[in-house]
């Protein structure tokens, strides 16, 4: 039994239509969603998620998706979008407590919320910025709570659209690290545009093109020619005794190309 | 905790405005020497308008919470958001028709109709655009106020009334409004006590609000309602009263109350405590014992507050953050 079992999963969003065939995912696993803009990433994070109406079938832990409740869903997942914004002044500590949401009955965080956030705090090196205003920190800084408030909730499934954009080189593969330890006992799923650090740091691949799941495959089988179908460029792979080197040819803008 | 001690102390402060306001006035009133006459001013004129002026400025302060948290911007309150006078023009239109008894409910309906517009025109897909909601709130206030205006023009029996009462002012209190609108403050505020930690999590954008697990629209309208409930009721009863939800709110976010939880207590006592304050200066400021209308000092106060928040909080109006 997967974790999440997809079948002839469809969604129509503003004349744009994405269509997953066929998808198992397990516990255990770092799974690299990439694709051009507009190939239906997000969409499919946010239809993972419970916000996008679909057709088809969507079973999670066995269970058919809508036979869930709200607070079940977010138990069970969360999902860090992309831009995300806080639109009135609340301090950090709070911020990334506000994740535990879903397991309180709505109306005090525990002990336990409270003992958890200290803990994620000091994982993702912002326990330091705890009593800051969210607002007032840089955007990698706020990227890193973000994080923080997206693992405090302790879900199964981790959905997470391009941590990485914003966050500095160190704080990059720090983050990846905590990523694959913490991927051992839940299923971390992650939109990123970066091949060479996807190559590095993930087992298995989900390309997207025009809006459709077009290959799922695991890291030792990806081709040059899988690549340079799904994202409309020649790119390759060099493998090389330090890992893979990612060569992108022909380009028409950089004064490097012979 | 913070918190719990600084609510006691503005509850003492409350408790202290509160005995200036009785004694205070155009008779001052010695409370362990009063003669009959004073013992019927005291808890005939004078409780009554106290314990009104506490309702209104805790309701309109929490009503000023609740609207900066769905539209997303510090600069929401009953008068900025259109709510004050929309909600006014409903409960004239009922005096103007004769049906007084329905002033409360076309009060509320009208302030809701004007929330709407508001809301309507400054969002966009969950999200609510700051200045746009300040233009549309200051078009939907003209245009309730033109239309009091107009009615006021055109019939002539009863309207002087209207005029003062709108104004802003606790002259109308009584022990049947001060009752009916301790129930309808302590219901709100129980039941949004219970909303307060889902009340942080809409400041986020929408998707993250969503996957938090709360049901944005549903909250949303509790909100609206509850904020224009608060609103309505102290329109009703004692006129239009402007900016004192922005301004104490702004005050105790600036001494470090930022969670919904806290805002929504401190706002009812810091609210109660400013109003008080505000009617006794209001008593008392003219030598000859006549009084000025309380929203004259309010609405001066809080233009000048206005002012400094738009010019220290340009960051947040242009949305950039």
């Amino acid at each position: 039994m997967g974790l999440i079992e997809l079948r002839d999963i469809e969604l129509t969003l503003r004349g744009f239509t994405l269509r997953v065939p066929e998808l198992q995912l397990q516990k255990g696993q770092m799974v690299a969603i990439l694709g051009n803009n507009g190939s239906g990433k997000s969409t499919f994070l946010g239809m993972l998620s419970g916000l996008r109406p679909y057709r088809g079938s969507y079973r999670l832990k066995g269970r058919d998706f809508r036979d869930f409740g709200p607070r079940q869903i977010n138990q069970t997942l969360c999902l860090l979008p992309q831009g995300v914004s806080l639109q009135m002044p609340l301090d950090v500590f709070y911020v990334v407590l506000t994740g535990r949401f879903p397991w309180t009955g709505g109306r005090h965080y525990s002990d336990v919320d409270i003992a958890l956030t200290e803990q994620v705090l000091r994982d993702f090196d912002v326990y330091h910025l705890r009593d800051r205003n969210f607002n007032e920190l840089s955007g990698g800084e706020r990227q890193r709570v973000l994080l923080a408030r997206t693992f405090v909730r302790q879900s199964e499934v981790v959905l997470l659209d391009e941590p990485f954009t914003a966050l500095d080189m160190r704080h990059q593969w720090e983050t990846l690290a905590l990523l694959k330890e913490r991927a051992r006992d839940r299923l971390i799923v992650v939109v990123l545009h970066d091949l060479e650090i996807a190559l590095k740091a993930f087992e298995r691949f989900l390309f997207f093109l025009d809006g459709v799941l077009r290959y799922d495959v695991q890291r030792q089988d990806i081709t040059d020619e899988i690549l340079q179908e799904v994202f409309g460029l020649d790119v390759r792979v060099l493998e090389h005794e330090k890992g893979p080197f990612v060569y992108v040819q022909h380009c028409r803008c950089s004064p490097l190309c012979i | 905790m913070k918190a719990r001690s600084a609510m006691a102390v503005l509850s003492l402060v409350l408790l202290g405005l509160m005995g200036l306001g009785l004694m205070k006035g155009a008779v001052p009133i010695d409370v362990f020497n009063m003669n009959e006459t004073e013992r019927e001013i005291l808890l005939r004129v004078r409780l009554p308008r106290v314990l009104l002026s506490v309702l209104v400025g805790g309701a309109l302060s929490m009503g000023g919470v609740l609207f900066q948290y769905v539209m997303k911007n510090p600069l929401a309150d009953s008068f900025t958001t259109g709510v004050a006078a929309s909600s006014a023009l409903g409960a004239v239109l009922a005096i103007l028709l004769g049906l007084h008894g329905l002033m409360p409910v076309t009060g509320l309906g009208g302030g809701l109709l004007g929330l709407w517009v508001v809301y309507r025109v400054a969002s966009y897909r969950g999200s609510v655009e700051p200045l746009s909601m300040l233009l549309a709130g200051i078009v939907v206030s003209t245009f309730g106020s033109a239309c009091i205006s107009l009615i006021k023009y055109l019939s002539d029996e009863g309207v002087s009334s209207i005029v003062f009462w709108l104004m802003g002012g606790f002259q109308n209190a009584s022990v049947e409004r001060v009752l009916v609108f301790t129930g309808v403050l302590a219901v709100s505020f129980v039941y949004l006590q219970r909303r307060a930690l889902a009340l942080d999590i809409i400041a986020f954008d929408e998707t993250t609000a969503r996957s938090s697990g709360v049901d944005v629209d549903r909250l949303r309208k509790e909100a609206f309602f509850f904020g224009t409930l608060l609103t309505a009721i102290s329109v009703g009863y004692a006129g239009i009263i402007g900016f004192v939800g922005l301004i104490v709110p702004h005050l105790l976010r600036l001494v470090g109350f930022l969670r919904a939880g806290q805002l929504l207590g401190m706002s009812l006592l810091g609210g109660a405590s400013f109003m008080v304050l505000n009617d006794l200066v209001a008593r008392t400021i003219l030598p000859q014992g006549q009084e000025l209308p309380v929203g004259i000092i309010t609405s001066s106060l809080g233009g000048v507050f206005f002012l400094y928040l738009l010019v220290t909080k340009k960051r947040q109006l242009y949305g950039i953050d």
